[in-house]
Order: C-alpha cells, then structure tokens, then sequence
C-alpha cells in the first residue's frame, strides 16, 4: 500500500488519540477512585452497585432502627427493674403490717409509705425515654397515668422494624403492667385501704352473750316480755335494766338491781338476774321471753336477743376510714314489706347517732294521692299510708303506720267512688288516678286543720330486697333481709356494730407475689427482646461489611493495576510521540541539496 | 531522411513535456495537505512516430520518434472507495451524534453517585422508617418532609434537563437540515461550473476535488445515494438506512433529487418534526418504505432519534421517568392516605402536582396527571410536617406503622395499576439505567469501530489519492534530469549545427 505522510499523520493522530483515551480512562478511575464512572463504562454493574446501595443504605436504617429498639427496650426493662423494686418493698411493708404488734398509728405511718410507693410506681409508669412516654400505648406524648393512676394511654402495639420482615414490639402494654386486674396499682391500692380501714367489714352481731335468768311467781297478764341492759356497773356487771310489755313500744324502769350478784325486780312477782357469757354485757343488751305465768317459778336462761331480725348487714368504706373506728348501724325504718329502708349510723362505738339514711326507693306509677284533714284534731303526726288492695289499677283498701312502719293499721276499705280512705277522726286520703298496686306508699303528716293536695309515693321494694345506705366517712352499709320472715318487725333499733380490724394483708402478700412474678416475666420477655435485637445489630452490621466489599469489589477501582496500566500507556504514548516526532520530521527535501 | 530540426523538435517538445510534469509535481506539492486533494499525474505518451519516406527502399530504417506529449493531466481517485466511504460515512456521523448525547444523557441521570435518583429515593425509603421509630420526633418528621421534597426535586430537574436535551438535539436537527441544503446548494453550483469544462473535453479536476469533498460532508449529515452524469454533474438522492437490509435506499423516489444537475430540491424543518421538502412532501415515502417515518442514518437521522424515541416518545427516558413518577406517587400516596397524623388527619395525599396541573384528590390510584416535571411534595406537608400521616389510628401519635408500610413500598412489587406492573420502583429505574448505560456502552463501541473503519478508509483513499513529497521529490530529480538531458540533445543538435555551419566546408 502507497503510503503519503498525511496517511502517517492521521495513523499518529489516531493513536496518540487512542493514547489519550486510554490515559484518560485510567486518570478517571484513579481520581474518582470508582471503576464504574457512568453507567455505560459496565451497566449491569451499575444496577448492581446502584441496587447494593440502595439495599445497604437500608441496612444502614435497618441497624438504627435495631439500636433504637434497643434503646426502648432497654429503658422498659430498666423501668420494669424499678417497678419490681416497688412491688418488693410493699410486699415487705404488707408482712409487716399485718404484724399485730403494730398500733393503728403504726399502720397509718405504714400505709402512708405504700402510698408514697404507688406514687412512684405512678412515676415509674410515666418514665420517657427520648421525649416520649414508655407506657402509654401510641399516646407517647401524653403522660400517661395521673397521681390516682388513672391510664389516658392507650394498648397500642409500638413495632420497629429491624429486618426485613423483622418486626419486633418494643413498648410494654401497661394495662399488663400496671393498671389490670391483679396489677401493681390494684394491689397497692388494696394493701393502703386494707392498711387504713376495713375494706368490708360484717358486724359483731350481738353485744353481749350473757344469759338472763328468771325467778318469782309471775301474776302478770302480759305475753311478752322484753328486758334490755339501761346501764352497766364499773365492774362490767349489768346495773340497771328496763323492761317492756308491748315489743319496745313503751319501757318501765331503768330498774337498778338489788343485792349481790344483783337481781332485778321486773314486776308481777317476777325478778331477774344476770350470769356473764362470752361476751360482756353491753348495754341495750335485750332479751325477749314470754312468761310462764301465772305462776312462774323456774329459772328461766334467756340468750340475748337484741337483733330481733336476723338479717345479715355487711360494711365496705373506701378508701379513708378513720383508723379503727367503731361503726355502729341502726335500722330504724321499714316498708311494709319488712325491708329496711331506713338507718342511723354512729362513729362513735353508739353514743351518738346520725341523721336517718334512707335507701333509695323507685317511684311507683305516676300516681298521687290527696288528703282532707279539715276536720282534724289529732296531734301532728307523721302518717305512711299502703295500697292494701288494688281491683282494676284502683286502691279498694288502704294500711298505715304512724310509727314509720314499724306497725301497720288493719286494712281501711274506702268509701264512695271515688274512694275516700278515713285514716283518723277528721282525716281521710284518695288517690287522683287509677294504676294503683299493692305496696305504693305515701308519707304525710297529718296535723289539724290541713287540707291536702297531691303527693307522689314511693313503691315498697319487694320482700327481701338487699338495701344500700351511703354514710359519711365513704361508708357504705347493705342490708340483706333475704332471710327475713314475713311479718317480723325489724326496723326496731336493730343496731350492728362494725370494729375494724386489719384484715386482707395476706391476700395482699399473695396479690403483690404474683405482681412480681408478672414483672419478673415481663422483665425476662424484654431481655430476650433485647438480645434479639443487639443479636440483630450485630448480624446487619456483618452484612453491612459483606455488602460493602460487593460493593466495593463491583464499584471501586483496582488501584494497583490501574498504576501498572498507567504506566504502561505512559511508557506508550511517550515511545510513540518520540518515534513520531522522527518519523514526521525528516523527508526527502532535507537530503536534497 | 530526416532532417536535422527534426531532432531539435523532438527535445523541444520533450522540454515541454517536462516541464508540465514539473508544473504538476508542483501543484500536487503546493495541495500536498489541501483537504480532499487528490493527487495528479501528467499522463507523458509518445508522439506519432514520423515515417521517413524513401524512393529507394519501400522499408526504411524504420519510424522515427517525433517526442513526447502529455496527453491528460488525472486525478488519483476511486469511485469504489468514495462510495464505500460516503456509505461509511453515514454511519459515522449517526454514531458520532449518538454517543455524544449518550454521554450527555448519562450525566444527566448521573449514576451511579451519591446525588443520583437512585441516593434520594432511598434517602426518602429510610427516612420514612427513622420517622416509625420515633413518629412524634420533628426531627424525623422535617427529614421525611425534606428528603420528598429532594426527591422531587431531583425528578424535577432530570426532567428538565432531559427537556432540555430534546430540545438541544431538535436544534441539532434544525442546523444539520440548514447545513444540508448549504452543501447541495454549492454543489449544483459546481455542477454547472464542472459540466461547462467536460463539455470542452477538459477535465476540471480542481473543481471535481471540490465538489466530492462537499459530498463526503453530506454524506456525514445524511445518507445519501448519488449518480454521476456524462455530463460530469452528479445527482445526489436523500436515502434512508431501511432495518434488515445492508442498502441505503432512495427514502422518496417520486420526489427531484436534492440535488439534479444544477437544480435542487431542498429540505426544510419544522420544530419537533421531521424534514420535509419544499413541497411538503414527508422525507420517507410510507408507501415505499412502511416500517419508517424518519430517515435512519447519518447526524440527521441519529438526532430525530434522540430527539423522538430515546428521550421523547411512549418509550422515551421522559416517559419512562413519568412512569417511574407515577408508580411513586400512587403507591406512596395511597398509602400515606391510610395513615394519620399528629393531629387526627387522614386520607391525605403525601405528593401532589405542581400547578397549572389540577391538584391530585381520592382516589390516590389516579396520577395521569403526574409527571416528574410537576411532582411536589404536597403543600400541607411542605407547610407543617406534623401533616405527615405516620400513624396507623386516629390519634396514636406515637405509632408509627403507617410510616413502616410506607418505607417498605420499595420493596413492593408490581403494585396495582401502575406503570411498572411486575417491577419495584427502584427496579424500574434500575432497568432505565441498565438500559441507557447499555446502549450507550455499544454507541460509544460502535463510535469508535466506525472511526477504525473511516481511517482505514481514508488511509485506503490516501493510498490512491494523496501526496507523497518523497514521491514527488523522487519524480521531480527524474523530470528534472529529463528536462536537463533534453535541453543537453538540443545543445547537442545546436552543435552539430554550428559543426555544419561553421566548421564545416572547403573554406576551413
């Protein structure tokens, strides 16, 4: 092939352009450090390394993520650790406290620091860790429980994802924790009442257990007899009694007693003499009796029959009842159906009572009666009058009390139409509207002279009905008559007296037990939490180094070969400029002369 | 018999002779390096012998040289080569334009890199699953909010510069077009200069020179297919590459060539279009050719390309971007619509559309009217980060599942109804990128085989065509020797003369 020094320089030209380029790759790599500079320098390594990246920049979130999870678990546990702590010292304050040997006082100072423990273990359920709240479920920036330990929070499952696929909860439920059944507020909250009050208390029923004996030769005509303890001697002997013939209506005496032992002089030739049971006697000790007579002259042993009713009265209070102290609950009003519905409570062992409580009664159907006393003369008198007898929704016959039932009337039958129902001389009732039923009562008084308009009645409870009656001091008394019987007057000064006494403690032992066996759980489920997610830090953190040397050995440039190739395309570039710059410079012209 | 003048003549003519050899060798030296010169030669042949007539002898010594002569002064040329060179050509110059804007495509996208997409889109992943670890931290709420917008952003300006690209390579079309009808406008001018000489016999080699080195350019710009006339014009067709055949093929043969003689036909541009002629009459005749619409080869055809199908078009990296937009935002938006945020809020969207676009509302699956050019970060987010809905319930300010789910769509694969079924959405830009690097890796191979191919042809055409000084120093010593030796005969015959004249004779 003809060959013309244009030929030789565009053969130069390219090379050296080769040269350059060779140069040029290798001086690209070797600045940037990359091998893959575009994506058309290698594109299935580019979507490889593009796609490495992406995955490692995921395990990089997915490692903070895991130290996060982290970070929660561990402030819980630490929280849980507290908790337990907690939970520990009030189990130990409850065995104490139960320890007879302590006085009330003793208890109080007690129950006061199981207070100061629930408020820590409040505290401790509001624990943050980085400005948010541990326990509150999602509500992470409301506090959680309030000083009573009451949960605005909620049982939202709080995950992080720390692998793919990998989603691990990292708050605790608190309702687990805290504020459930069985829980640390609960027991806590048992062992302060239990610490300070009684939480349920049933009365000490009778007074005393003394027994009345009986001697002389009765000439009396009455049926029963009723004898009650009026005062008692500084010996704690019986020193005076009072006697009544009608069931407690009217008393004779107080009778002070004669000789030693003393006997007691009950009238009608009977006299009467005290031997000491169990218990003491107290007084309004009563013992009910029907004389053998005329003619008695045996001993009579008489048990104290002070609750002539035999229904059952329980207490609770909650939660700050005074320290030991003595309730004592009368009944002092029933319905005609022999339901308590009226009380008076005393704080003070039965010295003083209070106003009288009233249970709470359901209204009857709309229903209201009248009265006329325009022709009354009577005393002022408080009447409670009854629908006996009801044909077609009408009252056909009434009772009343003017006792506050503790005795009702014969049925009075009502006269003309609508019927009039004459209570007393000068005094009648009528009912406005016809859907009446048996047991719908109305209270009034009657004085002279008055003329009535409408009020509304009360519907008795049914036989047997349990009543509630809220005292002061957070008391609450029920009373349950289920096994009342028909007819039985007891709305007549029944009293129950309640003597607090520390009760429940061991429960609370056993309760504060199984709260620690619970945090203990929680405390072990959270420290396998917490392996798991270090073990996974650790394992994305050995991957994170496997994915980077792919990377790498995709990505990065290959520095010692790039250098060896350097220098190679150097050395070339430099031998051909040099073999070129002879080549082009000499032709024929320069050896012509 | 001869006389002895005759002899004078002879080197007379052998002087001549010479001296337009020397003329020529010194006009190849002078264009030694002029480009698209083609080498001449002076072609010498002897002159018509004489026939010395004899009375005597009907066979004489025999013929009797009368000198030298130049018959034709030629151009070293091969019309094979100039066509397999204007063929080769075409493909160079469509190479040439597709790696430079392949290389610009790929800065473009820039991956991979710290800065690409590919680096914000996963910013933008991970910065939803720090926010479910702590969805009340602002701090994790402001770096969500800030890595959407970034990844807008980005989307946004490669949308722009991909804009920007197509645009460069319509005015890349405009200009070839402009370039296009310049050289077929001076070659019908030479056409006419050229078929003035031929027509007295001459050969205008200069001019030939010229007007082939004024085809080679065209031949860059546009495939061609050309004709030389016995006139000495040469018609110039506009061709087209056809898929699946080896030849370049006239694109509209019931159209006047480009360039006929002295007349021509033409192209003109419109913006975004493709090249028709004066008449309006589309460059490719479907008729013809149905699987084309735009001529394939040379820069022309290598810009319609780009311009049509590698950025714009259904398949095009806008679209394919757009798609990759789209995917986003149905996904992310769907799901963030689920969610909750710091103040009970639900069913909002997380991207929305820059306006004059129609703000996005339910159903979320709708995006027709996203595109990378237009996607925000919606307005509500931008405003106020405590908008982002990372909760899974009303409320639940500290639960952050709805932000989990978020950060784990990039894994989700095909999610319903989008442009990508089958695909996650760093996988399809993934492809796009493969997909570009790809072709860009074989344009830039095929750049460079292709200039392998025209050195060696232009070494093949020099090899006929160019100056070699040696060459031409060694024939200038040679006619320089015949010019001497001639100019020696005449010095001799003038002696031999004066021999005769003056020395010869009684008169000595």
């Amino acid at each position: 092939m003809r060959i013309t020094p244009i030929t030789l320089a565009n053969d130069i030209v390219a090379n050296l352009q080769n040269s350059y380029q060779t140069l040029s790759n290798i001086d690209h790599q070797l600045s940037s450090g990359k091998r893959i500079n575009q994506s058309s320098d290698d594109p299935a390594g580019t979507a490889y390394s593009v796609d490495m990246q992406s995955s490692l920049d995921w395990n990089t979130q997915y490692q903070d993520s895991s130290t996060s999870a982290t970070n929660w678990l561990n402030s819980t546990t630490s929280a849980l650790q507290q908790l337990a702590s907690v939970a520990s010292r009030a189990r130990t304050l409850a065995i104490q406290g139960g320890n007879d040997t302590n006085t009330g006082g003793d208890r109080t100072s007690i129950a006061a620091e199981v207070t100061q423990l629930f408020q820590e273990s409040v505290q401790i359920g509001n624990s943050a860790y980085a400005d948010t709240y541990l326990f509150a479920g999602s509500q992470v920036q409301t506090i959680p429980f309030n000083s009573q330990g009451g949960y605005a929070g909620d049982t939202v499952a709080l995950t992080h994802q720390i692998g793919p696929g990998y989603r691990m909860q990292v708050n605790a439920n608190a309702t687990q924790i805290f504020t459930g059944t069985g829980n640390i507020f609960a027991a806590l909250h048992a062992l302060t009442q239990h610490l300070s009050s009684n939480a349920t208390l049933a009365p000490t029923p009778n007074a005393g257990s003394e027994t009345l004996a009986l001697t002389g030769n009765y000439t009396g005509g009455a049926a029963n007899y009723t004898v009650q303890v009026a005062s008692l001697a500084a010996n704690g002997s019986v020193a005076s009694v009072q006697y009544s013939t009608n069931g407690g209506a009217t008393w004779t005496g107080p009778v002070a007693g004669a000789g030693t032992p003393p006997t007691f002089n009950l009238g009608s030739g009977m006299t009467a003499s005290f031997s000491n049971g169990f218990l003491p006697p107290t007084v309004g000790d009563q013992f009910t009796f029907a004389p053998a007579g005329p003619g008695l002259s045996q001993n009579f042993s008489v048990q104290a029959t002070k609750n002539i009713g035999n229904e059952a009265v329980t207490m609770t209070s909650s939660p700050n009842l005074p320290n030991n102290p003595v309730i004592v609950a009368k009944a002092v009003q029933q319905d005609g159906n022999d339901n308590v519905v009226g009380i008076q409570i005393s704080t003070d062992g039965g010295a003083t009572f209070g106003p009288t409580v009233t249970a709470k009664e359901t209204q009857p159907a709309a229903e209201t009666m009248s009265y006329n006393a325009t022709a009354y003369a009577g005393p002022t008198t408080n009447y409670l009058v009854r629908a006996a007898a009801v044909t077609a929704g009408a009252a056909t016959s009434v009772t009343y009390s003017t006792n506050n039932g503790l005795t009702w009337s014969a049925p009075v039958v009502g006269v003309g139409g609508p019927p009039s129902f004459t209570l007393a001389a000068g005094l009648s009732v009528g009912f406005t509207t016809a859907s009446a039923a048996v047991g719908d009562q109305f209270a009034f008084t009657a004085t002279a002279g008055l003329a009535g308009a409408g009020i509304a009645g009360t519907q008795a409870l049914a036989a047997g009905t349990a009543t509630t009656f809220a005292g002061s001091n957070n008391i609450q008394l029920t009373w349950s008559q289920a096994t009342q019987n028909a007819g039985q007057v007891v709305a007549d000064a029944d009293t129950h007296t309640f003597t607090p006494a520390v009760t429940g403690l061991n429960a609370d032992v056993a309760a504060l037990d199984a709260v620690i066996a619970n945090l203990a759980g929680q405390q072990a489920q959270f420290g396998a939490k917490t392996n798991a997610a270090q073990a996974n830090l650790t394992q994305m953190q050995s991957l994170n180094a496997e994915m980077r040397t792919a990377l790498s050995h995709t990505l990065d440039a290959d520095i010692a070969a790039l250098t060896t190739q350097l220098a190679t395309a150097t050395m070339v570039y430099q031998a051909a400029l040099g073999v070129d710059a002879k080549s082009i410079q000499p032709t024929l012209m320069d050896f012509l002369h | 018999m001869t006389t002895i003048f005759s002899a004078l003549n002879t080197a007379n003519t052998a002087l001549q002779a010479n001296q337009l050899v020397i003329e020529t060798i010194g006009h190849n030296v002078a264009n030694g390096s002029t480009p698209g010169y083609s080498v001449q030669t002076a072609n010498l042949q002897a002159m018509p012998p004489y026939t010395v007539p004899s009375m005597m002898n009907h066979v004489g010594a025999g013929q009797i040289g009368t000198g030298v002569r130049v018959t034709t002064i030629g151009r070293g040329r091969d019309a094979l080569l100039d066509g397999q060179f204007r063929y080769e050509n075409q493909y160079a110059g469509q190479y040439t334009a597709q790696n430079t804007t392949y290389t610009q495509l790929q800065g473009i996208l820039n991956e991979p890199s710290t800065s690409g997409l590919s680096a914000r889109m996963s910013a933008f992943w991970n910065g939803w699953q720090a926010l479910a670890d702590d969805p009340t931290n602002m701090g994790a709420r402001a770096q969500v909010q800030q890595t959407g917008v970034a990844l807008a952003s980005s989307l946004n300006s490669d949308a722009q510069q991909l804009t920007q690209a197509q645009q460069t390579a319509d005015n890349y079309v405009t200009n070839t077009v402009t370039t296009i009808n310049n050289l077929a406008s001076q070659i019908s001018n030479l056409n006419g200069q050229i078929s003035a000489v031929v027509a007295t016999g001459q050969q205008p080699n200069d001019l030939l020179d010229q007007r082939d080195q004024m085809v080679d350019q065209l031949s860059n710009l546009v495939p061609i297919t050309y004709a030389t006339q016995t006139n000495g014009t040469v018609t110039i067709n506009l061709a087209t590459q056809v898929p699946g055949s080896t030849l370049l093929q006239v694109a509209r043969p019931s159209e006047a060539p480009l360039v006929s003689g002295i007349n021509t036909n033409l192209l003109v541009a419109s913006p975004m279009g493709v090249p028709t002629y004066a008449d309006a009459q589309p460059y490719i005749d479907t008729a013809v050719i149905p699987s084309l619409t735009a001529p394939v080869g040379g820069q022309l055809g290598a810009y319609i390309n780009l311009r049509d199908k590698v950025i714009g078009g259904p398949t095009g990296l806008i679209s394919q971007l757009n798609s990759i937009t789209q995917a986003l935002v149905q996904t992310v938006n769907t799901q963030h619509a689920l969610g909750f945020d710091l103040n009970g809020n639900t069913n909002k969207p997380f991207f929305n559309v820059a306006p004059p676009a129609a703000a996005l509302t339910a159903p979320w699956s709708t995006v027709a009217t996203v595109t990378a050019a237009n996607i925000t970060v919606d307005p509500a987010i931008v405003a106020n980060p405590q908008a982002i809905a990372a909760a899974n319930a009303s409320g639940a300010v500290g639960e952050g599942s709805n932000a989990q789910a978020i950060s784990n769509l990039r894994t989700q694969v095909g999610a319903v109804a989008t442009p990508l079924a089958g695909f996650t959405i760093q996988q399809g830009y993934d492809n796009t990128i493969t997909q570009l690097g790809s072709i860009a890796q074989q344009v830039a191979a095929n750049d460079h085989a292709q200039g392998v191919v025209m050195s060696s042809l232009t070494a093949q055409r020099q090899s006929v065509g160019g100056v070699n000084l040696d060459e031409q120093m060694t024939n200038l010593i040679i006619f320089q020797h015949s010019y001497s030796a001639a100019a020696r005969v005449v010095t001799t015959v003038d002696s031999m003369l004066d021999t005769i004249i003056n020395h010869m004779g009684l008169g000595n």
